[in-house]
């Protein structure tokens, strides 16, 4: 990538890039004990947007401000990059990830029997957000490779923070 | 059942309860007695997420006829877990359907002596009631809805267990949001420390309390022996209990007394398990020392990788005792089925796919329906069942009405010190290892034959497709034709 297009990403008003995952930048392990952390609004890839509206669900997801947000995804060998549109609602606070092997192996052999090019996870992707403004956004994380589990690499996660 | 405010540590709950307590009250009875329970069901909704989206999914009929998937959270009817009762009507049907605003007259004959050699007295000890309709129970469950049946009996006359001070210790597993409901609404398993979330999703939190109370102080004098009976009512954490400095001499497993005591350093108790043991206050501790009651650490299978370590309690001492407690150790003869010929062998298998939502567990690629009789053993026989387990969940195996002794466990993950089993103890519920199998034997009593269930304990696991009926054929129990073989609406 070029100096000139990552200012260019950089400059984007609307859209606040955040940190692109690499594995070896999180922490495996099993989760902290409660006293550590306040109690989050869980997401998980079945919170997806898209799959939602499937089920006749269309609205964005309310959060109350100051409570912590966290999206569980499935990961690796999917990496997934995140962004926000609509306003610094959110603030990453942490990223971890958790291993969680063989966990697919059905679905998997029956997405890749129809697309061999998919990958199955095989972690836990957690990404923890502290809410800092009231509004309406939308976060997005973009998979590569596609994931053999829905979303397969598009996942979106709309939210209305409210005081 | 009815809803009632509690106070759990620092928590304001607001839960359904059997009889404003919370866990329900013990029911104390003898072999051949009868037991009458008028259930009457009076909850209400609750724990309905606020948070400006519907709940997903509650617009559909979920198979139960009228009403939504919000609506069959209160259903509810009676299961009594660990009797060897009828599975009929009055009996342990737990096919019923109570509606709010209605109720339900039970009555259960518990077996007793001089039947004869085909028809067992029931087996004194700890057992324990809960909702059991088929959709609901991990809901009512998170809300601590059970409670214990004490069957006392011949057990209960060897001096060194009757010389102990019982107390009956019902573990429970209360899944609840900030407002202090259990939600209602489709779960889905996360990783971390509330090992589920909704949809949509409010934040939660688990408690883990014996008889209603976080981190109870249990008192214990010098010299004394205590007889434990411990209860794992939760519906999904495994409870792998240990107490600090203490051998805990266990005297039964899910309501079946020993031949003899066996001292075990741990006792791995999975969702619905019940063991009895005989806990003895160290000589030399001073008072005020207290030693902590914990659930370890382990890896059930959930996503994430092991359960946190929970302290559940701990044991505290005050006193020295009057009389040094002497420890048990030939207890009663058990029921032995071993030259009982075996009919015929049955294979099952357990899948599950929590990829999407809402999740999917089954036996033999098929989810629970009512009206499919899946299998048909005839009372008075003894079959051996290969159960295998092709998920990375361990999932707890339990059968109502008989239980079972386990012959063979294949693939136990290695190191993994929780695994014990002697093929002459009998169970009624019994992990299957991830990826593994195990082989058990039933004897099906002649005298209680009709339509039953066997399941994964692990609730949303059964919620969610992982059961399976048992027709025991016997006088008046028609067990053909099969009414819907393929399920079909």
């Amino acid at each position: 990538m070029t100096n000139q297009r990552l200012r260019t990403i950089l400059a984007l008003p609307a859209l606040a890039a955040l940190a692109l995952l690499l594995a070896s930048c999180v922490e495996p392990g099993p989760a902290p004990a409660p006293e550590a952390e306040a109690r989050p609004y869980i997401f998980t890839q079945v919170h997806d947007t898209e799959l939602l509206a499937k089920m006749g669900v269309n609205e964005p997801q309310s959060v109350k401000l100051g409570v912590p947000v966290q999206i569980q995804i499935p990961a690796i060998p999917t990496v997934w990059t995140v962004e926000q549109s609509g306003g610094p609602q959110l603030e990453i606070v942490g990223r971890r990830l958790i291993t969680n092997p063989a966990r697919f192996i059905e679905p998997c052999r029956i997405a890749l029997e129809k697309d061999p090019t998919l990958s199955c996870p095989t972690s836990i992707f957690q990404i923890d957000f502290a809410t800092v403004q009231a509004g309406e956004t939308e976060v997005r994380l973009s998979g590569t490779p596609a994931s053999a589990i829905p979303p397969a690499e598009s996942y979106s996660l709309r939210l209305k923070v409210t005081p | 059942m009815k809803t009632h405010d509690f106070t759990v540590g620092s928590r304001n709950l607001r839960m359904a309860a059997y009889n404003e307590s919370l866990p329900g009250p013990t029911l104390r009875m003898r072999q051949g007695d009868t037991l009458r329970v008028l259930l009457k069901n009076e909850m209400d909704k609750l724990g309905i997420p606020t948070n400006g989206q519907a709940p997903t999914g509650f617009t559909k009929p979920s198979g139960h006829g009228s009403g939504s998937l919000q609506d069959h959270q209160i259903y509810t009817n009676l299961h009594v877990h660990g009797f060897q009762v009828s599975p009929q009507d009055p009996g342990d049907n737990v096919l019923l359907t109570i509606q709010p605003g209605e109720e339900h007259q039970y009555e259960y004959n518990v077996p007793g002596e001089g039947l004869g050699p085909d028809r067992r007295p029931q087996p004194a000890g700890l057992h324990w009631y809960h909702p059991h309709f088929h959709g609901s129970t991990t809901h009512q469950g998170w809300q601590g809805l059970s409670g214990a049946l004490v069957v006392e009996g011949d057990v209960d006359e060897v001096p060194a267990v009757k010389a102990a001070k019982e107390r009956v210790m019902i573990l429970n597993e209360l899944w609840v949001g900030d407002d202090g409901t259990v939600p209602t609404a489709m779960t889905v398993p996360t990783a971390g420390y509330s090992p589920f979330s909704s949809i949509p999703a409010v934040p939660t939190n688990i408690l883990f309390t014996i008889n209603g109370v976080l981190h109870p102080k249990i008192s214990i004098e010098r010299g004394e022996t205590q007889r434990w009976r411990v209860l794992a009512a939760g519906p999904h954490r495994f409870f792998w209990l240990k107490v600090d400095g203490h051998v805990l001499y266990q005297i039964g497993q899910d309501g079946v007394p020993f031949a003899e005591a066996k001292p075990r350093e741990s006792i791995m108790l999975a969702t619905g398990n019940r063991a009895e043991f005989i806990i003895k206050g160290i000589a030399d501790v001073p008072d005020g020392e207290s030693f902590k009651i914990r659930a370890l650490s382990y890896d059930q299978g959930h996503p994430g990788g092991p359960r946190p370590e929970h302290l559940l309690g701990t044991v505290n001492y005050d006193g020295q005792a009057a009389t040094e407690g002497e420890l048990p150790t030939k207890l009663v003869t058990p029921y032995d089925i071993s030259s009982r010929p075996i009919v015929r062998k049955r294979r099952l298998t357990f899948q599950g796919d929590i990829s999407s939502a809402p999740v999917k567990f089954t036996i033999d690629n098929q989810v629970f329906c009512a009206e499919r009789i899946d299998q048909d053993p005839a009372g008075g026989t003894v079959e051996e069942w290969l159960l295998v387990n092709e998920d990375v969940f361990q999932h707890p195996f339990h059968i109502h009405v008989n239980p079972f002794q386990v012959v063979e466990v294949i693939g136990a993950p290695p190191n993994d010190p929780t695994w014990n089993y002697d093929p002459n103890v009998w169970w009624d519920v019994f992990r299957l290892p991830a990826k593994g199998s195990v082989r058990i034997r039933m004897y099906f009593r002649p005298d209680f034959p009709g339509l039953t269930v066997y399941h994964c304990h692990i609730l949303p696991h059964e919620d969610n497709g992982m059961m399976g009926t048992v027709c025991i054929s016997g006088p008046g129990a028609p067990c053909t034709p099969n009414k819907n073989p393929q399920c079909e609406a």
